[in-house]
This record gives structure tokens, sequence and C-alpha cells, in this order.
């Protein structure tokens, strides 16, 4: 089910009205929520709910036992169980296709037959993110962090609760476990508050997302050959904004529709790219997925503590870089921006934490930052690394000549760069407006955004974070 | 104290704001729906209303199978009236039987020989061609409407077949029009491709104008935006294949009519002389309906099936009339990318009185 459809809409309007009517009897308001929420996943591939039945056995029953156990061993043995099953499960899904074609490869090189017929799987949808955010409970039960949740069917809505479940933000068990062991505490505000939010995810999606993608994005790496250079490098500018614009536009309409229930979820994204460092950037970007990885990971791993704190980040970062996708691109994604933030570690290190930096240094910073995220964009949006490789061959030797200039991307481009560097309060200030809007203009301006956005789109442009 | 009451009492009066703005949004496009339903039911004689007491226009017809319109009936509004005769046709009530020394001509088609926007059945291009056939040859012709909005070649066919043949044509002037387009936009499923299996969704009822509305009036926009996930498809390398056969078998079924069969290329109010912009605007129903192409895919498209015409009128030796090179595109003669306007119907009529004369179709006839 896709959050632009009018399903969506129906289905969010049923359970809202729902979860409103019975949000005093917190029982029945939860099972209410579970029932919508496996619906909301059936919707997609009704066989996959099984698998997101059992990552939620796995980490419900290990956070018992660890919570159980009298001696840290038993702790460790639950915890290393819940984390080989769930990262297993994800392997399994997520790689074995990649593994697969490589080892076909690799015999029809080896000379050991010409056609190697593998099983195709087709990828559970949202899988990062459901088996990241079970298993972060299970994590915080065995750092004593969190105390297990007593109750099956809220441990299996914090899993599997519709707005998060597809592509996050990976929310935190300690983050949404109280809120639905709490009555409804819905107000005006919120309600209110969500509504703008969604408003806003789909201006952000459909005025910008898919017009930079359709217009600059699609084109150039559909055929780069075709493209001159600046053109390519025009493209990648607007893959960094659609990027940001469509998975930002993601985690509003899921805060929204959390937020239409009467339930919080963290921000998600903090104008990653007026970062001044690449680690800078990663506290800015995607903060829920990012922190997952500091905390379980690197801070796992041993940190700035324990072990070579380089390789410890390098490790995460080529963590961050596989967990996006399977394939060679994403693991240099991950080598490119691990080698970065080992770099601005290092820096730190022999400058000292508490030395000042220059306006001057900070803007050229930002630059520096901002020009290392677009050009390893490229290995995001490539299909693989040979076609990442010649994306960038042909944007400093191009052969094309085609230039595409129509005028829609060229000022979604515009204003998506101005909203963030120059009047970077707008987007949160369009929430504070409307709020203070009478019920009138509100629903007017709803009603118009609504015509606006269908009217532009065809509706079927996937969430790019879809994929992972 | 006192400021904890007014907190409090705020909060009370706050929720109710929420909902009034939810409900405003209901009633808001609630509104727009039923301004768009009234504008229809008084322009075109359908709304909603019409669907729901069961006085549609359409039945199905027992001898061919296919959606006609329900027989003598009168239905329509300020901008359109459309009757339909005994046999759910747009066309003067003629009997089975030809009366000796008529003429009798069928024109076979879909909604633009229908006449979508002529605004009574005497300013379709039949009924005003029987008019100028009659009144300057000074001999009887009957001239039967026998289009009908959406069909495909494959239906005409039917249509000819079991209905339009008993009327004994000693002509019959085919217009095939542009349904067949939109076979080309369902797309073929990959069988390489793991697919998921989803639960069926909730869609927009098909009878919400005020959607239909926005998003015709609105191809422009979306033209620029088409979404990645949306394949164009190549006109040149489409397989038309199945066109080809239907045309084929259409030739067939007239030649055991024993009927002058006349093929007519079809016509369209954008063409490639015109400047871009006027292109984008006058194809943006055309883009609307097929989608999958984008305007130098429906031209070319457009080129492909005439091209199957001629060629299939040449190989059978039929009498081949070319409208696209004739009427020019644009307002005046069309009302959108393929229908006439009420000048486009006159215009149509016009030329075909002329071809049929100077052509010796009409000689040949009376021989």
């Amino acid at each position: 089910m896709s959050f632009q459809s009018f399903h969506f809409l129906m289905f969010l309007a049923l359970v809202c009205f729902a979860a409103w009517g019975f949000g005093k009897s917190i029982n029945t308001r939860n099972n209410i929520l579970l029932a919508a929420s496996y619906y909301f996943y059936a919707a997609w591939d009704w066989r996959f709910t099984c698998l997101i039945l059992l990552m939620t056995g796995i980490n419900y029953f290990a956070g018992k036992k660890i919570a159980q156990s009298r001696n840290e061993s038993d702790q460790k043995l639950w915890m290393i169980m819940a984390v080989i099953g769930c990262l297993s499960i994800l392997a399994f899904f997520k790689y074995f296709n990649f593994f697969a074609e490589e080892l076909s490869a690799l015999l029809k090189k080896a000379g050991l037959g010409e056609n190697h017929d593998t099983l195709k799987l087709l990828l559970p949808i949202g899988i990062s993110f459901y088996t990241f955010q079970s298993l972060s409970y299970t994590l915080d039960i065995y750092r004593k962090h969190l105390a297990p949740c007593q109750s099956f069917r809220d441990f299996a809505l914090f899993v599997a609760f519709f707005p998060t479940v597809l592509a996050g933000p990976i929310t935190r068990a300690s983050q949404l476990l109280p809120q639905l062991r709490e009555p409804q505490d819905l107000k005006s505000q919120h309600v209110e508050q969500g509504l703008a939010l969604i408003a806003r995810g789909f201006i952000k999606k459909i005025v910008f997302a898919d017009i930079l993608a359709a217009g600059l994005v699609s084109p150039a790496f559909d055929n780069p050959s075709d493209f001159t250079s600046v053109f390519l490098l025009l493209a990648l500018y607007a893959y960094t904004f659609q990027i940001y614009m469509d998975v930002s536009a993601y985690t509003d309409i899921a805060r929204g529709s959390a937020a239409l229930c009467g339930f919080r979820l963290p921000e998600n994204f903090n104008r990653p790219y007026i970062a001044s460092t690449v680690s800078n950037f990663w506290q800015r970007w995607h903060i829920s997925m990012s922190s997952f990885f500091r905390d379980y990971l690197y801070f796992g791993l041993g940190g700035s503590k324990r072990g070579n704190v380089y390789l410890n980040l390098m490790l995460t970062f080529l963590a961050i870089g596989i967990w996006h996708g399977a394939g060679w691109n994403f693991l240099v994604y991950g080598m490119i921006h691990g080698g970065a933030v080992c770099f601005d570690r290092w820096k730190r290190s022999q400058k000292g934490s508490n030395e000042s930096i220059s306006k001057l240094g900070w803007l050229l910073g930002v630059g520096v930052t901002f020009h290392i995220v677009v050009f390893s964009r490229v290995l995001f949006r490539a299909p693989d690394l040979q076609s990442a490789a010649h994306y960038m061959q042909q944007m400093f030797s191009s052969t094309g000549t085609q230039f595409l200039l129509s005028w829609p991307p060229i000022i979604a481009l515009t204003v998506s760069a101005a909203l963030h560097w120059a009047f970077p309060h707008t987007s949160r200030n369009f929430i504070a407006i409307f709020i203070k809007m009478p019920s009138l203009i509100q629903g007017i301006l709803l009603v118009a955004i609504t015509y606006v956005l269908m009217a532009l789109t065809t509706g079927t442009a996937p969430f790019v974070y879809f994929q992972f | 104290m006192h400021t904890i009451h007014i907190e409090k009492k705020s909060m009370h009066f706050k929720f109710p704001k929420a909902l009034a703005t939810i409900l405003l949004v209901i009633i808001i496009l609630c509104a727009v729906e039923v301004v768009a339903q009234i504008r229809s039911h008084f322009k075109f004689g359908q709304s909603v209303l019409t669907r729901a007491t069961q006085e549609r226009p359409y039945s199905t017809n027992q001898a061919t199978g296919l959606t006609l319109f329900r027989p003598n009936v009168q239905f329509g509004g300020k901008d359109q009236v459309i009757r339909s005769n005994s046999f759910g046709l747009r066309s003067n009530e003629i009997p089975l039987k030809k009366p000796p020394g008529h003429t009798r001509i069928v024109v076979m088609g879909a909604s633009t020989v229908m006449g979508a926007y002529a605004s009574e059945n005497s300013k379709t291009f039949s009924a005003l061609l029987e008019d100028k056939l009659n009144n300057e040859t000074k001999k009887p012709f009957e001239v039967i409407n026998g289009g009908f909005a959406g069909l495909t070649l494959k239906q005409q066919t039917r249509l000819f077949d079991r209905l339009l043949a008993n009327f004994e044509p000693d002509v019959t002037i085919v217009y095939t029009g542009f349904n067949d387009f939109a076979t080309y936009c369902t797309p073929p499923k990959k069988p390489d491709v793991v697919q998921a299996i989803p639960l069926n969704s909730v869609q927009l009822p098909k009878w919400l104008l005020s959607i239909e509305l926005l998003l015709k009036n609105t191809v422009a926009l979306r033209a620029g935006v088409q979404n990645e996930s949306l394949e164009v498809v190549d006109a040149d390398a489409l397989d038309i294949s199945n066109y080809v056969t239907d045309l084929e078998k259409l030739i067939e079924t007239l030649g055991k009519h024993d009927t002058l069969a006349i093929l007519v290329t079809n016509a369209k109010s954008y063409r490639r002389d015109q400047p871009m912009e006027a292109q984008k605007t006058l194809s943006e129903t055309a883009r609307f309906y097929n989608h999958c192409f984008d305007l130098s895919g429906l031209h070319r498209l457009h080129e492909r099936h005439n091209d199957a015409i001629v060629n299939a009128a040449m190989l059978h030796n039929l009498q081949l009339f070319r409208l696209d090179d004739t009427i020019p595109g644009g307002k005046r003669y069309f009302a959108d990318a393929s229908h006439f306007s009420e000048e486009g119907e006159e215009f149509v009529a016009n030329w075909l009185t002329e071809k049929l004369q100077s052509s010796g179709a009409l000689n040949e006839v009376e021989k």
C-alpha cells in the first residue's frame, strides 16, 4: 500500500478514527493498531507477514530470556542468538541474490558451466528497518537500558507499527513502547501537526523529488553517454536533493500518520547538507539509522575506548554501506564515507577538539563535505559499480551532446537548495503557521494541496528507501 | 488558578478545531464533486444520479453483445442532446429493408463517427452527409451513423457483422478511430522478475468526475513530470500486428456482405507542422487516455496505424480517402485531440460528399 494511494488515505482515516474512538482503552486501541499494521504490511505481500512475526517472536523471546537470566554469559548467549537469528534472515533475503549471482559469474569465469540458474528471492519491503527496530529492543535489554515488554501484542505493534514498518524512521523501543502503554493523549495540535507533516511530505515528494527524478536524474543515469558533462554534474546535484527530499518526505508522512494516531516519532533529518564534516553529516542524515549503527555497532566494537578507533569506524561505515543494498557500489560508498570520517577523527585528534573554527573555514568545510556527499551519491544511484564508474568517466570526459533543459526540474533544484541553505526555517515554519491558521483556511489549503499534487503526480513513483 | 482554567478550557475546545479542519476538507471535496456532477448532468445529461436510478443511457445490445445506447431514448443537457434509434445507434430510424432506388451508406467507427461533440444528431457528419448527398445529387440517400464511443476495431467489425450489415449498405465508410491505442498501454508481465502478491487495493470510484476533470485538464503539467517507474512505450518498436490482423478481418467481413468498402485515414488535432507548444496543448486528451506515449510517440503510432490502413487499402484494392492529409489540425475543426468540433463535422461531411462523387464510388454503386 503506497502512501500516495487512495487506499492509504482510506486506511489512515479508518485507523485514526478507530484510534481516537478507543483512545482511552489501551487494549482495544492497540489491538486495532496491530491488526491495521499487519494489514498495511500484508497489502504489499501477505506472505511476508510471517517474516515480521518471526522477527517479532525471536526478539520478544530473547528479550524475556535475557531479563530472566541470572548470569551474564547466559544473557550474552541469548543476545548473540537473537542477533544471529535476525541478521541471518536479513542477510538471506537481502544478499542471497547478490552472492548467488557473483558465484554464478565466478563459476562461469572458471569455465564451470555457462548458465547457473539461481533462485531469485523477492526482497521483503522494509526488512532492513523492522529487523533493526526489533533488534534494538533486545540489545537495549541486554545493555540494561530497557525493561522487557510484558505484552507480546504491544511488542508486535512496536515492530510492525504501520507508519515506520516500510522505511523508518527506525524507532527505539524506549521511544515507542512507553507511548503504547499510555492512554491516548490526543490534542488538536497533534492532529493539526500530523496533517501539516503529511502535506509537507507529499509536497517534498511530488513537487521536488519526483520532478528532479523525472527531469534531470533519470535521463542522466539511464543514458549517461548521451549527455554533456555539465548536465551529468547538474543531475548529480539534483539527485543529492532528490534523495533528501524523498527520504525526508517519507519520514514526514510517517511522523504525520503517527501523530494523527496520537504517537510521536523521532525526527530523522537535520539539514544534512550544512554539515561541515562528513562525521557531522552522519549526525544530520537519517539520524535514526546512523545512530543505530553508532550505538549498537560502533560502540559495540569498542568505539573510541577499545581497540582501534579507525578500524571500528571503517567497519561501522562498511556496515552502513551494505545495509543500503547488496552490491559492490554500496560497499565502496561505505568505504568512502568511512575513510572521510576517519580523516575527520584524525584531524580532530591532531588539532584538539576545543579549537575554534573561522566562518570561512566552516564554509569551506560545508562545501567540501557537500561535494564528498554529492560525488559519492553516484554509487548510491547507479545500479552497480561499473555503471557508477561509467557515469563518473562520462562526467569528466563526456562524449554526449545533449543537455535537457526544462524549467520544472531547474526550479525544483533551485528551490530545494534555497530551502536548505538560504531559508532553513521555511519548512519548520510551515507547520507552525499551519497550526495557527483557522480551520477554514487549513481546510482550503489542504484541498488545494491535494488537487495540485494530484495534478502533478501519476502516483506510481515509489520512495527511494523502499529498496533498502 | 485562572490561568489553569483557561488552559483547560482551550484544550477542551482545541480538538474540535482539528476535527473541523478534517470535516471541512471532506465537505469541500464533496462540494467540488457535487458541482462537477451537476455540471455534467445539465451539460450532458449524465451524472451519478442517472447511474443510481438505472437511467443510464447505455445497455447491452442483444444482437452484438456490445454496449450501445438504449433503444429510442433521448438524453443530454444544455450542450448536447443524443437521440438513439431502435437499434441503439445515434442515427435516424431506418427500416432494415432498403427502399428500392435508395442508396445506403453506413459510416462505421467509434466516438468520432458517433459525434462526441455534436450538439444534436443532425450535426454529426453522417447526418450532414445524408443531407448534402440528397441535395446535391437529387437522389435518395440514407446514411447510417454506425459509430459508438469506445469501440475498438475488433468490436466495430462485430457491430458491422451482426447489426450494420443487416441494413444492406451499398457503401461502407470505415473510420477506425484511436481506441486501439489503449491496448498498447497495458504493460506485459516480465517473466524473470519475482513479483509480490499484494492484497486488493481500494481504488477511487470511477464515477468521480472532479478527479477525472482535474486529471484531464492537467495533462500538460504531468507531461514533464512523468515518474521514473512509468515507462514510455517506444512507438517505433511497438508490435502493431494485432491491429493489422483486426483490419484484415474487418475487410474480410465487409467483403462477405457485398458492400463497397472505403477506408478513411484517421485525423487528429495536433500535427507535426504546428509549433511544439500548440501540439502539446492540442494533444492533451490523447496523452491523458494513452498515458504511456509521449507526444512524438503518439505522432508515430498514429502514422503507423494510418500506414496500416493505406497498405490494407492497396492490398485489397479498396478506395482510400486520406482525411489526415486534408483536414487542418487545431481547435477550429477539433474539439479535443481527435474528436471533431461542429465545424469539423461540417468539414468532413462536405469533404466526403465531394470525395464520394469525384472518386466514382457512387457511380460504381449505381452500376
